[in-house]
């Protein structure tokens, strides 16, 4: 689906055709769930936090400008929407650091690798892994991770750089 | 093999294959507003007032030669109609705006 297309999609929604929306769920719904997962943590509250997000982007679709990539203005609102559930339920508190507990030797077979990876990236605090995801995965820039995250550009490169060096040490097995 | 690479080889989380038909299930359903003006009253309204103007033209009004003259209208029964039609545009101004904030494009009387 090219932005052209999105945009055609989104005004189909504004026009009242539900149906459309399925259409970027479908799109970005790996995406804003691995946001969500790398926040929670929870599996299926990372889903329901997925959920309740798109249904806030569907109900205020009509104050979606178009000035950011849909894609950044979706994500603020799945962000945004963890950092409430995680304040409401007090779970996981911010930027805990979790301990790197893996002894095991690092995968080679792909998919193996990539889950390897992906899990070393969900042992770091939440807004590190937050960052390294958007930047990496989503290849966002600074400057629309800073829109998603509310956090100073300059603070998302501190914290880019600090998510490098923690996964050099984690992943040191494979490079 | 470099970090970025690395990190650029990760695929996305996957959510329950039935995501998006939940998604779909749970969007809230837009509240259906009947239209104040049904499209036959509001094809009459519009006959009347076309009948009203039209006969306030055709009949004997006094020419206003002067501007002085033209407030001598103020006095006549014509004034009356004034806030009626007034009543009537609000009213219709109300209805079009809860058609349109709803997408009803088939229940405008117009």
């Amino acid at each position: 689906m090219t932005i052209n297309d999105e945009q055609i999609y989104i005004n189909r929604i504004r026009d009242g055709d539900a149906a459309a929306y399925s259409f970027i769920v479908e799109k970005y719904r790996n995406m804003a769930y691995t946001i969500a997962l790398k926040m929670i943590r929870n599996p299926a509250e990372a889903e329901d936090a997925t959920q309740e997000s798109f249904i806030k982007a569907y109900e205020a679709i009509h104050t979606y400008k178009g000035n950011a990539k849909f894609s950044t203005w979706l994500y603020t609102i799945v962000y945004r929407t963890c950092l409430y559930i995680l304040k409401q339920h007090k779970t996981l508190p911010i930027d805990q650091v979790q301990e790197w507990e893996d002894t095991q030797p690092p995968p080679l077979e792909s998919s193996e690798r990539s889950k390897y990876i992906s899990k070393a990236i969900s042992e770091l605090p939440p807004t590190e892994a937050i960052v390294i995801t958007l930047y990496y995965m989503n290849e966002n820039s600074v400057k629309e991770i800073s829109k998603i995250t509310g956090l100073s550009m300059a603070n998302v490169k501190i914290q880019l750089y600090r998510a490098r060096k923690k996964l050099e040490t984690k992943l040191a097995g494979l490079l | 093999m470099n970090l970025d690479t690395l990190l650029r080889s990760v695929e996305p989380d996957q959510p329950s294959a039935d995501f998006t038909r939940k998604v779909m299930n749970a969007l809230p359903q837009k509240k259906t507003y009947p239209p104040i003006i049904s499209k036959k009253v509001g094809w009459s309204i519009a006959a009347c007032i076309a009948a009203c103007v039209a006969y306030m033209l055709i009949s004997n009004t006094p020419p206003a030669t002067h501007p002085r003259h033209s407030f001598t209208l103020l006095h006549t029964d014509y004034v009356l109609v004034i806030p009626i039609l007034v009543a009537i545009c609000l009213v219709m101004c109300v209805d079009y705006y809860y058609t349109n904030k709803n997408g009803l494009e088939n229940s405008r009387p117009f």
